[in-house]
């Protein structure tokens, strides 16, 4: 019989590629060039209604001046106009300057921008019309003249032509946001009905073919559909199930004519009836994750304010400590809610859990659309976690458990690539959508995202999993394990030295400094919210860059301690760049970079130092990680906020910075020191 | 057992009187009986305690009696309101509320109101006058409200229009509430940064504060180069307040009065004051807190309202030639009569 494929695998996922990218770029095209027409018609709507604004503020103004003209004071009198005008301008971000002009057209006061232009430009300006264009040095303004009261003179408004372009570019970054969160989850959704869809459909063809080659009858192919490929699939099934029927009664007349069945037909295997052959396709869990994931990311950039809003007075406690609490109170409920997930799901099989934890998430993120006091914010955060840690422990054991075995790296690949892409869309879509409807309508779109994530869930076939063996998940962690790790030195070093600080520089600097720092500076939750975006962006991709240079060269360690330089000294980047704001980024795009090159290789470390001899089993050091890097996220923001508290942000940052700084050196002499013993512990 | 259902019996009985009192009283049918003992008609603050309870249609009957700014007069409408039994008595001034409610420390039950919940209102100093012992409450079936801001309140206001570092102050060296204020304008020196120059009015023949010497003083404060003159709500001066506020507007330099008589019916520059009218308004409240919640008077503290007024006399600011900031134009309420 021959064995030579019935398919050309290449050409069937080089079609699959052709059919994916083809697909993403049409959706691209026509998603950027909607958007871009809207953004024309928006502009085209907005230029007037900005020198619209103009004319109202002018003459909202004009009553108040003429308010101090009507008691009797004399216009060339007026006392304190200059901060009158400021507290104005200040006001009203588009405006750029306010002037007053005596019946004359002289200026008598006059506060904004390049103040010496504009007044030159003003008196030597006829006016003939109330709203005039006017380009003063290389700027220009709308400019709206009203005169006051018993023509004792007038009053001028600017409002900067470039403000209707600055509201386009805010406008503009935001849609081009939407228009890659939108790219991200066409990705997503394609990938399910791409490998759930189509390739499971022709992989489980192929496999009865397969089967049919070698002479096997004893499986089915499983339909899951009506489409072309399941008719084929049931034509291959009625084939089946007919020789199938045919074969049991050749054995019958055999029996009953007392013969053996024919030499040439033992090769065959027959069943009756045969098994319907189930191999779910691992790629259909990642859109229900991906969702799952985003609707809690999408508060992340805006969480620490929102509580910051609803913190109260709680006696004798800072304010930017007790803002701290619910990250603190949510990562440590992650924590501690881990080990009993994992055990929950081993019981009960990951589907319910998933489906608990999802229900948990939906719970919170309602709660959290309609808290009230911060003492609920607390509690619907840790169901929250609670819900969080139950869900993802489930799509890991079910990735874990459901992989063919060697796919475990791309099982694995496939969990992380769907956090970290539902974290970039997930922050940066929630500062937008934070701007545009608010905190607590936000928490709602979490709730909806995480109800359509139990849905998908519920509805896809491919997320029942198949049983397990069972030996490898028999042994269940225990804090005991843990500390049997921890008495391993260099272990202990690695967990002290990065992967705890790891996560304190992640979850202090990034989740409870950034957005509030960022906040006080100025900026908009749609800024804050594409910052965060940038660690998750770096992450992702640097990835590739980290497991390049670790299968290259053989230096794990090297890329950890760098990791963790990156990363601290970014953050010091504060002490040396003038701007705030740009020293911020920075230390975000270095925390980014930092933690892109240094996980994996911290995880491959970790789980290396036990690989050999009769050491604990790798999931038990895995999970002993993760439990470590949970206390450095809880630590993190008590670490963050007291320093605050102490040193005012910029301190807290250069605290925080210094301390990742400090422990990756740690680490370098540590891994210096601890070279030789390496090789003692090679010979034993 | 007995003594069980007898409790019950009692509070259900209880309960039943306190529920037909309430159920006859506030109603348009019986309308709560206030009685207003008032000294110079009703004016602003009078005016603005009945329109609070018009506002809030709590349905109320006043009865009116003024004493025509003669103090005698009051002892006839205490006599007259044990007589009628009103469930409120309203006395308007330090004098008025004295003559019908007592000093806390000598009540006479045959000379002062004692048995009828009473509110008084346009007291400057209720703990200095003796009518009450402390503003967390009063102690007695009485509560009321104050009317003067902090000082520091008043001063920090006056700086956004009048720049003083050079601050003169004039004041009767008899009145206690005087020499509180006294006090208070000393320790202020060194929060707000200022000189204080503070003249008593000395006292005559007979052992009076002189006010043919004001004006004197007035010079003298101008000669010590003052940027503003505070006057206080000092009975003495307030009555003087012309020989005050007029000589300081000759001498061109603005008066900053505690008190809104001064500024609105004399020469005052400016003042930073609750207007009687809100006095009014805001005793109303606590009056109704009585009538309608049946709070104990005696548990209701002594406050001032916190809607404060700046008020400017603007025909003095145009004398002086010293206009008000635009920033204050937009939040002032302007004298004008032009």
């Amino acid at each position: 019989m021959s064995t030579a494929p019935l398919v050309d695998g290449g050409r069937l996922v080089r079609l699959q590629r052709v059919l994916f990218w083809t697909t993403i770029a049409l959706f691209v095209v026509s998603a950027a060039v909607l958007t871009w027409r809207a953004g024309a018609i928006f502009e085209h709507d907005l230029s007037p209604e900005v020198s619209l604004k103009g004319h109202v503020l002018a003459r909202s103004l004009t009553v108040q001046v003429n308010r101090a003209l009507a008691l009797g004071i004399p216009i060339e009198r007026l006392v304190g106009m200059d901060e009158f005008l400021d507290d104005f301008i200040e006001a009203h971000t588009e405006v750029a300057y306010v002037a007053v002009t005596n019946a004359d057209n002289e200026v008598l006061y006059i506060r904004g921008v390049s103040v010496d232009d504009v007044r030159a430009s003003l008196q030597g300006h006829p006016f003939y019309s109330e709203r005039t264009f006017l380009i003063i040095g290389n700027a220009s303004y709308y400019n709206t003249r009203l005169p006051l009261a018993n023509q004792l003179g007038a009053l001028h408004v600017g409002v900067r032509a470039n403000y209707v372009r600055k509201r386009m570019m805010e406008i503009g970054a935001d849609a081009v946001i939407v228009l890659f969160v939108s790219v991200l989850i066409a990705f997503e959704v394609l990938t399910l009905l791409i490998s759930a869809g189509i390739k499971a459909r022709i992989n489980s063809v192929m496999r009865l073919l397969r089967h049919i080659n070698e002479g096997n009858f004893s499986y089915l192919a499983m339909i899951r559909g009506n489409d072309e490929l399941d008719h084929l699939a049931k034509r291959l099934n009625h084939i089946v199930t007919v020789i199938d029927s045919r074969f049991a009664q050749l054995q019958e007349q055999l029996v009953a004519q007392a013969k053996t069945l024919p030499e040439r037909l033992t090769a065959y295997r027959f069943a009756q009836p045969p098994t319907v052959e189930f191999r779910p396709a691992l790629e259909a869990i990642r859109v229900p994750l991906f969702l799952f994931v985003l609707s809690e990311e999408l508060s992340r950039s805006f969480l620490p304010i929102f509580a910051r809003e609803l913190a109260g007075t709680l006696a004798h406690i800072p304010l930017d400590v007790v803002v701290s609490l619910p990250i603190c109170v949510y990562m440590l409920v992650f924590a501690i809610a881990t080990p009993f997930a994992g055990n929950l799901a081993d019981r009960f099989g990951n589907r319910p859990i998933f489906m608990l934890g999802a229900l948990c998430s939906i719970v919170g993120f309602v709660w959290l659309a309609f808290v009230s006091s911060f003492l609920q914010l607390i509690l619907a955060r840790a169901i929250c976690a609670a819900g969080y840690s139950i869900a993802t422990i489930a799509v890991q054991n079910y990735l874990v458990s459901n992989a063919p075995s060697g796919s475990q790296a791309r099982a694995q690949a496939l969990f992380v690539g769907g956090v970290m892409i539902a974290g970039m869309a997930g922050t940066s879509f929630g500062g937008v959508l934070a701007e545009r409807i608010g905190y607590r309508m936000t928490f709602g779109v979490g709730a909806l995202t995480s109800a359509i994530a139990l849905l998908v869930f519920y509805c896809s076939p491919d997320t029942a999993s198949i049983k397990r063996s069972g030996e490898a998940h028999k042994r269940r962690f225990q804090f005991l394990d843990l500390w049997q790790l921890l008495k391993v030195r260099r272990f202990a070093g690695l967990m002290l030295f990065a992967a705890i600080p790891a996560k304190i520089l992640l979850a202090g600097f990034l989740f409870y400094l950034t957005p509030l720092y960022l906040m006080k500076l100025g900026f908009s939750q749609s800024d804050i919210g594409r910052s965060v975006m940038m660690y998750f962006l770096l992450v992702y991709f640097g990835n590739y860059l980290s497991s390049w240079l670790a299968d290259r060269f053989a230096m794990r360690w090297s890329l950890v301690v760098a990791g963790g330089c990156i990363a601290g000294v970014g953050l010091l980047s504060i002490l040396v760049v003038p701007q705030e704001s740009l020293a911020v980024l920075i230390g975000i795009a270095c925390l980014g970079l930092g933690t892109a090159i240094s996980t994996a290789p911290m995880m491959a470390i970790a789980t290396g130092m036990f690989s050999q001899g009769a050491g604990p089993a790798t999931t038990a050091v895995v999970v002993a990680v993760r439990l470590l890097e949970r206390f450095g996220s809880f630590m993190g923001p008590i670490i963050a906020a007291a320093a605050v508290v102490l040193a005012g942000y910029r301190g807290a940052i250069v605290v925080i910075g210094t301390l990742g700084s400090i422990c990756a050196m740690a680490l370098w002499l540590s891994f210096v020191i601890g070279r030789p013993r390496k090789k003692a512990v090679a010979n034993l | 057992m007995t003594h069980f259902f007898v409790s019950v019996l009692l509070i259900v009985s209880g309960f039943g009187a306190v529920g037909s009192v309430q159920a006859a009283k506030g109603t348009p049918e019986d309308p709560f009986v206030v009685y207003m003992i008032l000294f110079r008609g009703c004016e602003e603050a009078c005016q603005g305690f009945k329109a609070h309870f018009q506002r809030n249609q709590i349905p109320v009957r006043f009865v009116d009696r003024d004493c025509g700014q003669d103090r005698k007069k009051v002892a006839g409408f205490v006599a007259e309101a044990k007589r009628i039994k009103p469930d409120l008595v309203v006395t308007w001034g330090t004098g008025v509320t004295l003559d019908a409610l007592g000093p806390y420390d000598n009540i006479d039950p045959q000379k002062h109101i004692t048995q009828i919940p009473a509110v008084f209102m346009i007291v400057s100093q209720p703990v200095e006058a003796k009518i009450v012992s402390s503003l967390q409450g009063s102690g007695r079936n009485i509560t009321g409200t104050g009317y003067l801001i902090p000082e520091e309140t008043q001063l920090r206001a006056a700086a956004r229009y009048v720049k003083f570092s050079r601050l003169g102050f004039i004041y009767n060296p008899l009145e206690a509430n005087s020499q509180v204020n006294l006090k208070e304008l000393e320790r202020l020196q060194g929060v707000l940064k200022f000189q204080l120059i503070a003249r008593a009015v000395p006292l005559g023949a007979d052992k009076k504060p002189d006010k043919n010497l004001i004006a004197d003083l007035v010079r003298e404060l101008s000669k010590q180069k003052v940027d503003l003159i505070y006057q206080g709500p000092d009975t003495f001066l307030n009555v003087n307040r012309d020989i005050l506020t007029h000589t300081a507007v000759e001498l061109k330099i603005p008066v900053f009065a505690a008190a809104e008589n001064p500024v609105v019916n004399s020469k005052a520059l400016l003042g930073v004051v609750n207007r009687y009218s809100v006095v009014g308004n805001f005793t109303a409240y606590q009056a109704a807190r009585i009538l309608v919640d049946k709070v104990d008077p005696k548990n209701i503290p002594i406050e001032a309202p916190r809607k404060y007024s700046f008020i400017i006399n603007m025909p003095v600011a145009r004398a002086l030639g010293l206009y008000p900031p635009m920033r204050v134009v937009q939040i002032a309420e302007v004298i004008d009569s032009k």
